[in-house]
């Protein structure tokens, strides 16, 4: 906990430093903000035929983060966004950036990019019925890579009293990469011998993602700041389906089989709420 | 300044002619070795890996064999061949040093003859080699699956090997049905040799 809150503090100082400082000019407001909440993701499994279903085998991660998001308010309506989360292994492997045009004061668009990092569970997918697996390479049970996302939308702004905030309807393209799996598979009691290949290319799938933010000031200590309370939610929705290339080597690498395993796509469904303290400067 | 050029001069020189050699053997050595003698054992392959087994039991599915060609004598440690080299030895620190040995021979090819019927259409003395595969273990020159016969013949040529021997486990792909099976290794080399040695009897039983 002490080291999570000093990565939060070096992570806060630094950027209030070149927001409120070094580039005093560029930016008409900035806004800081440190949270915790909880982002969880759930893939449509479905029992398929003897092919593996990548599908029910990728995860995000489900669990609690802590936050920090910069938020800064540029010259002729520009708006800039960046926020990452610290995971439970101080890991700041997601990132989100958010870049918004608001040529009416309450109306703008928005261009978004964040990067989320999934799992393919490596011994789920290659462990078969009678065969005795190794994965070898590999010193984590899972595989990891980057659903990266690719989003344009529309941002309305709200105002009434203490309270504000963004409302962001958001719909993009969700990105997976390229992977490459493999295992060495022993059959029992047989001399049988085979090399498993997974070749994962990499994959398009159109997603949507409404957000909201909303802030309660709670006091201003001076003319321009002011600090309070802040909730960001957001909600996404896509169905994809991961192809790919299975190739078995039997007995000898001349013995090789090859099929290209598709399966319908299942939804994905993810839901992301925080709740934090902002300071405006 | 007159010195110093001098003195590199001659390092440099010392260095070219291979005079300074580093603090460890010469990868480049090796020792010759003839194959002289061939040993089998028995594998059982139930498991996740074949292990030795002195049983002369084996599952149907799983025959295989641990074959080692080596030189009978005790004296292959003892002749370390010269090797003489010109340009810049790499500098190495190997404590103790290693050895590493080469086969005088060629393995041309290897046979494997059943002694009992292999099935009921393949009586006995019939070549059964194309029933076999090979995986190698030294030379280490598969990651996990087997090589051919003839393959593992043509990837064991000039290779410098760990050890003054060469190994490597001798695995049937068919599942047997008859209820014995025995077998004869031949192994033929470069120098017309050849090598042949018989397993043991195998009552081949089901895990049922």
């Amino acid at each position: 906990m002490k080291r999570l809150l000093i990565a939060l503090i070096l992570t806060c100082i630094p950027a209030h430093y070149v927001f409120s400082y070094t580039l005093t000019g560029w930016f008409e407001e900035s806004k800081i903000s440190v949270f915790g909440g909880v982002a969880t993701h759930h893939i449509e499994k479905r029992n398929s035929s003897e092919d593996v279903n990548l599908m029910n085998y990728l995860s995000y991660r489900n669990e609690f983060y802590l936050g920090v998001d910069a938020h800064v308010y540029l010259h002729e309506q520009w708006q800039f966004n960046i926020k990452t989360y610290l995971n439970s292994s101080l890991r700041t492997d997601d990132v989100f950036a958010k870049l918004i045009y608001m040529p009416h004061e309450k109306i703008g668009v928005t261009l978004g990019y964040a990067s989320i990092p999934v799992q393919y569970g490596l011994y789920e997918i290659h462990e078969q019925p009678q065969y005795y697996t190794t994965i070898p390479n590999s010193d984590d049970v899972y595989d990891f890579a980057k659903n990266e996302l690719f989003l344009a939308g529309l941002a309305f702004s709200f105002e009434g009293g203490k309270f504000s905030g963004t409302i962001y309807l958001q719909g993009g393209v969700s990105y997976l990469p390229n992977d490459f799996s493999f295992s060495w598979q022993k059959k029992y009691d047989s001399n049988e011998r085979r090399l498993v290949e997974y070749d994962i290319p990499e994959s398009y799938a159109f997603i949507i993602q409404p957000e909201v933010e909303i802030r309660w000031e709670i006091a201003k200590p001076t003319t321009d700041t002011s600090i309070g309370l802040q909730f960001q939610g957001k909600w996404n929705y896509s169905k994809r389906n991961i192809d790919y290339t299975r190739n078995i080597y039997t007995w000898t690498t001349d013995n090789k089989q090859t099929e290209i395993i598709s399966h319908p796509k299942q939804s994905i469904e993810g839901v992301d709420w925080n709740i934090g303290l902002f300071y405006i400067f | 300044m007159n010195r110093i050029y001098k003195i590199n001069s001659l390092l440099i020189f010392l260095f070219i002619i291979n005079l300074i050699q580093s603090c460890g053997p010469s990868m480049d050595g090796y020792i010759g070795f003839d194959i002289t003698h061939i040993q089998i054992q028995n594998l059982s392959n139930t498991g996740s890996d074949a292990v030795v087994t002195t049983e002369n039991t084996m599952l149907p599915s799983a025959v295989a064999f641990k074959v080692r060609l080596y030189e009978g004598s005790n004296s292959v440690g003892l002749r370390m061949q010269p090797q003489t080299n010109f340009g810049f030895s790499s500098c190495v620190a190997l404590s103790p040093p290693d050895f590493y040995y080469k086969s005088n021979q060629l393995i041309q090819n290897i046979r494997v003859v059943t002694l009992v019927d292999y099935s009921t259409s393949i009586v006995a003395n019939t070549d059964v080699s194309d029933k076999f595969l090979v995986y190698p273990i030294v030379p280490a020159i598969s990651d996990f699956l087997y090589v051919s016969i003839p393959k593992f013949c043509t990837l064991t040529t000039d290779q410098i090997l760990m050890s003054p021997s060469i190994e490597f486990h001798l695995m049937c792909k068919e599942t047997l049905s008859l209820n014995n099976a025995q077998f004869r290794i031949i192994v033929e080399l470069s120098n017309g040799q050849e090598l042949s040695v018989d397993t043991a009897l195998l009552d081949l039983v089901t895990n049922d």
